[in-house]
């Protein structure tokens, strides 16, 4: 049976835990925090970090946010002097020193915080194709180093997915992002490098780390099931990023509001 | 002195580069020159550089400092692809010069190593940027960081893939730690079998990609550190002990 050891008890702590967004004024750049860590019951003493890195390079901050407590905190960081503020990566570390070590109990990872203007939409590189042999409604396949989303041109399926349909793409794209990043994670051929590359730094921008894709193969022996776990919770993490950020659950509600107020006259 | 003028590629300039990395012309020296001083892909910067052949990463770093540090008249575009691709194209004969090796395909080597792309994964790889972003993440006491600069600059090896390509070991202490166990300060260079297991860096880079799930060992001391380190890295902890002694005395 599978034991999983986990020494500190670390709690990997959920998005929600923390917002976090960019906020220009005048020639300045100020990062805006919300975090709550109220459902937690850390140890009183334990320190409340944050550190913040340049996505793509070395920058690197180390901010002291507070000890932990519990309810709404806010903070309010000046982070003009890095080179890209708008391309920031965070992690959020509860701290706690037990024994001579600074123990990691609490830890959100690759938090991308909001920015004035979000273009991340404008970014359509997923190659879509129709597939008469299908009898599954639609599906992702990879192909030469290409994710493809493939859907069934049996009857109409077709037409009446991609065109009757206006909430099905945006419905399944945060499950097509999620299976295209778990493809991409463990696909050593990148048989099409170009393609890849895309892909790459969009998972990047989304908050999956760098590392990941460098994987080297040697370490397989040693890491796997965490390994595997890994590239499960960032496939995840990068699909809610993505939707929230796209704002997918707010466009199918728009759908299903137009939808219903024309069968309504 | 060979002071040259800094300009920085256009995008067009950074592509050509490119091209000739990748090709490898016969005439790949006098191609690159051309495009150097080529004013229809590249832009004027006001900045000097004095070009001359480094020992070492360290030393091209420094030298590039003067220039790309909070004091340098770059110190702003220190981010700019273009400009490190002028710079690398610019140096291209010295350190090719530099290199003893007989085969100029091998000390060109890949893109990677030239031209900057603005990959996360790839661009510690740039033979002239590189050094510079490993002595800027270490700047408050760069000689912390010599297991990033100790080596040439054309044959960076292993060491320098290990740790400069990961964020996490890249700067702060966990970089001091490997610099006190894999360099020695007295000969100035990487020790001698370094890579070979047990406690090589690549059990060190697996050892704090585990750590760093269970540790913020970013806020604790180099000395915390040498203790924690496992077994396997015993040899090497020894080593990282007596350098340490030899910075505090």
């Amino acid at each position: 049976m599978l034991q999983k050891i986990n020494f500190t008890g670390r709690v990997d702590l959920p998005m929600e835990s923390l917002d976090a967004y960019i906020e220009q004024k005048a020639n300045r750049y100020l990062l805006q925090l919300n975090w709550d860590l109220t459902r937690f019951s850390f140890n009183s003493k334990a320190e409340v970090w944050l550190e913040i890195r340049r996505a793509g390079s070395y920058e690197y901050r180390r901010e002291y946010l507070s000890k932990f407590q519990k309810g709404q905190n806010v903070a309010t960081i000046d982070v003009s002097n890095m080179t890209d503020p708008l391309n920031l990566r965070l992690r959020l570390k509860v701290v706690f020193e037990a024994g001579g070590k600074r123990l990691l109990i609490g830890n959100l990872d690759n938090f991308v915080p909001r920015v004035p203007q979000d273009k991340s939409m404008q970014k359509g590189f997923l190659k879509i194709i129709k597939d008469n042999s299908m009898d599954n409604p639609w599906m992702m396949k990879f192909d030469l180093g290409e994710p493809i989303l493939a859907i069934s041109g049996k009857k109409n399926n077709y037409a009446v997915l991609k065109e009757e349909f206006n909430f099905f793409i945006p419905a399944i794209l945060p499950e097509v992002v999620r299976q295209v990043c778990i493809w991409a994670i463990n696909d050593r051929n990148r048989e099409n490098p170009v393609v890849f590359s895309k892909w790459e730094r969009f998972f990047v921008a989304l908050g999956v780390s760098g590392d990941l894709f460098d994987r080297d193969d040697a370490s397989e022996d040693e890491f796997d099931e965490e390994f595997a776990n890994r590239i499960e919770e960032s496939a995840i993490s990068c699909a809610n990023e993505f939707s929230r950020r796209n704002g997918i659950i707010e466009i199918i509600d728009l759908a299903h509001s137009s939808v219903v107020g024309v069968n309504d006259e | 002195m060979n002071k040259i003028r800094v300009r920085a590629f256009t995008e067009s300039g950074s592509d050509a580069f490119r091209n000739l990395i990748q090709i490898k012309p016969q005439n790949i020296r006098q191609e690159i020159q051309k495009l150097v001083k080529d004013p229809l892909v590249s832009k004027e910067t006001g900045a000097d550089l004095e070009l001359k052949s480094p020992k070492n990463r360290f030393d091209l770093a420094k030298n590039l400092w003067e220039v790309f540090g909070p004091d340098g008249t770059l110190y702003s575009r220190r981010r700019e692809l273009g400009l490190w691709n002028w710079i690398s194209a610019a140096y291209f004969g010295t350190l090719m010069d530099s290199d003893p090796r007989p085969d100029l395909i091998k000390k060109i080597g890949g893109v990677d190593r030239w031209v900057l792309g603005g990959d996360v994964l790839r661009d510690h790889r740039h033979l002239v940027s590189g050094p510079f972003f490993a002595y800027e993440a270490n700047s408050e006491a760069p000689r912390r960081a010599m297991c990033q600069l100790a080596t040439t600059v054309t044959q960076p090896g292993e060491l320098v893939e290990r740790i400069s390509g990961k964020r996490n070991l890249a700067s702060g202490p966990v970089c001091h730690l490997a610099t006190l166990m894999y360099y020695d300060s007295s000969k100035e260079s990487l020790r001698v079998g370094l890579t070979t297991p047990p406690g090589n860096p690549k059990r060190f880079s697996y050892y704090f990609a585990q750590l760093d799930r269970t540790i913020d060992y970013e806020s604790m001391k180099v000395e915390e550190l040498i203790e924690m380190l496992p077994h396997n890295f015993q040899k090497w902890k020894v080593f990282a002990r007596e350098e340490l002694k030899k910075t505090q005395q």
